[in-house]
């Protein structure tokens, strides 16, 4: 298997090397334009050396540039500034930090989160305050220079605090125009200024948005490439088939080439079909979002089983091209969705969409995003008359009534009411039709999606937000309660606020 | 291609009001390309009309309103309506209600421009199609559409660090021609003035037509 590896890092002939020791056919690629005209699912190792302040990289070199400060001087250690640092970053601003406190620096590590709550973190830590570090946590920064010296006020929301300095060390990485350009090349959904991973490290380190690309940092590795190996082969292999069972499709003849797919997409699946006039989903990059679907302005997408051949080794009813637990709601009533149809019910299916019927509903529907709020709406709802409309392809779920109260603090889930549950790939695969639709059935509807900075598909949960405020207004303009419709973000350990927030949409409240 | 936006859904629903069964008929290019008035807006707006409960809604979606054959799959479906909400630019409205005696046809969106997608849901206008392009003096930018007043001849005075006083978010046409000919080496062709126009070309001269008679071998 072809692994494209970019980028001049220093250590591109050492990943070379161990992947072809992995039965892998490494390809060497130096520049972006290289990347032209390769098949875009390829696999693709993206090596990067960052570049990042050589106070904490270098040895002695901390020390070398305090020397010439007074005594009393401060020295900041700044993290967390653009994006979330790097494990490997907190470790050695805690290792440089201590060193400089040891020998009777005052030294302040300012860091807006820590996410490596592992047992060398807890250690550096600890080390670093008994050494005399201070840490301050904050959650906005303002920095101003005169002559020389940086006045830092840090605030957390509550407090401020200011701190001047003439050593500030930005422990952030620098923005790369290299690395830039392989991401424009790739076709990797990037944040602003162009970094790769945001505030997502934590998450799953070297992951792009984009399934076939990993970003292998070298500044993490010290070196030691074998750590990283079992991991990115695995990942490697996994390309060969696609990521769900599930895949988006898109109907050719009712698509309206309009690029909208191909614009908002986060993992890049979808490209030009010039030949169809119409876009075409990659399969073995699609993830299964549902955003595409949601977005496209002439109801083009929808999701079909991904291809049996492309499965493998699936069983046979699950790559029958069948409809595949599709985020429903606004789907048309004759339901032949699936692999491209054919003949008059095509036809009939280009030009016509039945509003869905009403039908009796529940108390309250809920849009589960299945990375989330799906996962825990059993503990949540417990007391409550749970329906859960369809089961997406791949996944279990058993809700059952259980007697109400449960162990939590907050108002106990009323038994009996009916809350009726769909699950969603993503936030961002609702939109405003279902929502609407799901309000002619039940009395409330709620959206429940990933927190911030936590969609695995980048933006789907801010997507998905937007158009409940979109419809909200709509609804205040036609003179409707749009307090029936509320939305939460949530996440697999916050139970109690996805509860809270149901509860309160029953009552026709919103959370704040 | 044509941009518009739909109308506010209050105004909608008034003007649908006297109505109980409605053909809502999308439009599948220009408008669809613009979010505007495609299948999917459509369909949203038939779920959030629905929400009244007295009304019937169904929604189709020709590939283009401004043809008679896309027109004539859904004559079925208009002669079964009291009404029809065209959700496509108001040419299309136009030519549905032509072909809909007797029925009454509701435009749904506001006809804005001829412009390009610049980003997902941003649109700027382009042209106003006045019939006498002059692009090839101004370095491929319009003064028609892009300066407020239509100047032909360089800037006004209201014309301030690139932004036009109409609206400071608004460029200053001249300015974008200006720049843009110096970036083609041909800031000599602001020295040729251009004549007052003739502007039968555009609306001043009316409704206008258009005949290729070398595709027509019978008169119409």
């Amino acid at each position: 298997m072809k692994v494209i590896v970019v980028g001049k890092s220093k250590y591109r002939d050492a990943f070379q090397s161990a992947l072809r020791d992995a039965e892998l056919e490494p390809v060497a690629v130096e520049t972006a334009a290289g990347l032209k005209n390769l098949p875009e699912e390829l696999p693709v190792v993206l090596l990067y050396d960052a570049n990042l302040s050589p106070l904490i990289m270098e040895e002695g070199a901390a020390e070398k540039a305090v020397s010439v400060l007074k005594p009393q001087d401060a020295v900041v250690f700044l993290m967390d500034r653009d994006e979330d640092a790097n494990p490997h970053i907190e470790y050695r601003v805690l290792e440089t930090a201590s060193r400089l406190a040891s020998a009777k620096r005052r030294v302040t590590v300012l860091l807006r989160s820590c996410r490596a709550p592992d047992e060398r973190f807890d250690d550096l830590y600890r080390i670093a305050r008994q050494k005399g570090v201070t840490f301050i946590r904050y959650e906005s920064l303002d920095i101003t220079e005169n002559e020389g010296i940086y006045t830092v006020v840090a605030r957390d929301g509550k407090l401020s605090v200011s701190i001047d300095t003439p050593l500030l060390v930005d422990c952030g990485e620098k923005p790369s125009w290299e690395l830039q350009e392989f991401s424009d090349a790739l076709r990797l959904r990037t944040y602003d200024g162009g970094r790769i991973s945001g505030n997502r490290w934590f998450l799953n380190q070297g992951a792009t948005f984009k399934r076939n690309v990993r970003l292998v940092d070298t500044a993490a590795l010290s070196g030691d490439i074998q750590r990283i190996m079992p991991a990115l082969v695995k990942d490697i292999l996994a390309l060969e088939k696609p990521a769900q069972e599930k895949t988006a499709f898109v109907d050719a003849e009712k698509c309206a080439f309009c690029y909208t797919c191909f614009r908002v997409c986060p993992h890049s699946a979808l490209g030009p079909d010039h030949g169809a006039a119409a876009m075409k989903v990659n399969d073995l990059l699609c993830e299964a979002c549902g955003i595409c679907v949601a977005i496209c302005p002439a109801s083009a997408i929808e999701f079909k089983a991904a291809s049996p051949a492309a499965l493998g080794d699936k069983p046979a009813d699950a790559a029958s091209g069948e409809p595949a637990g599709a985020a429903s709601g606004d789907k048309p009533t004759d339901d032949t969705l699936g692999n491209k149809p054919a003949g008059a019910a095509a036809e009939d299916r280009r030009r016509t969409a039945e509003v869905p019927k009403e039908t009796a509903g529940g108390k309250l529907k809920i849009f589960c995003c299945e990375n989330s709020a799906f996962i825990i709406a059993k503990e949540a709802l417990a007391g409550t008359d749970v329906k859960v409309e369809s089961v997406p392809c791949g996944k279990d779920i058993e809700i059952e009534p259980v007697p109400c109260g449960g162990d939590t603090d907050i108002e106990p889930a009323p038994c009996g009411v009916n809350i009726d549950i769909e699950p969603v790939p993503c936030g961002g695969a609702v939109n405003a039709a279902m929502m609407a639709n799901a309000l002619r059935s039940h009395d409330r509807v709620m959206v429940a999606v990933c927190c911030e900075d936590a969609c695995r598909h980048r933006d789907g949960n801010k997507r998905c937000i937007k158009q409940v405020e979109r419809l909200k207004s709509r609804l205040d303009s036609l003179g409707y309660d749009s307090g029936r419709l509320s939305y939460v973000r949530t996440g697999v350990t916050m139970v109690e606020i996805f509860k809270e927030a149901a509860l309160k949409a029953l009552a026709g409240g919103e959370m704040k | 291609m044509i941009v518009a936006s739909q109308k506010p859904v209050e105004e909608i629903r008034e003007t649908l009001k006297d109505y109980k069964k409605v053909l809502i008929a999308a439009c599948g290019t220009c408008v669809t390309v613009c979010l505007a008035g495609g299948e999917k807006e459509a369909k949203e707006l038939a779920a959030l009309l629905s929400l009244s409960g007295e009304q019937e809604f169904k929604v189709v979606t020709p590939e283009r309103q401004c043809d008679a054959e896309f027109l004539a799959e859904f004559d079925k479906d208009v002669r079964q309506a009291d009404a029809v909400l065209s959700m496509a630019c108001g040419a299309g409205v136009q030519f549905m209600a032509e072909r809909c005696a007797g029925k009454p046809v509701i435009p749904a969106l506001n006809t804005s421009f001829l412009g390009v997608n610049r980003d997902v849901g941003y649109w700027t206008e382009m042209c106003q199609g006045c019939g006498n392009c002059i692009l090839e003096k101004t370095g491929g930018v319009c003064p028609v559409a892009r300066c407020s007043k239509s100047h032909f001849n360089g800037p006004c005075g209201g014309s301030s660090n690139g932004k036009c006083e109409v609206d400071p978010s608004i460029d200053c046409g001249w300015q974008l021609i200006y720049d843009r000919l110096k970036s083609l080496n041909q800031l000599h062709r602001l020295y040729e003035i251009i004549p007052p126009r003739d502007w039968s070309t555009s609306r001043d001269g009316g409704p206008r037509k258009l005949r290729r008679t070398d595709v027509v071998t019978e008169e119409v």
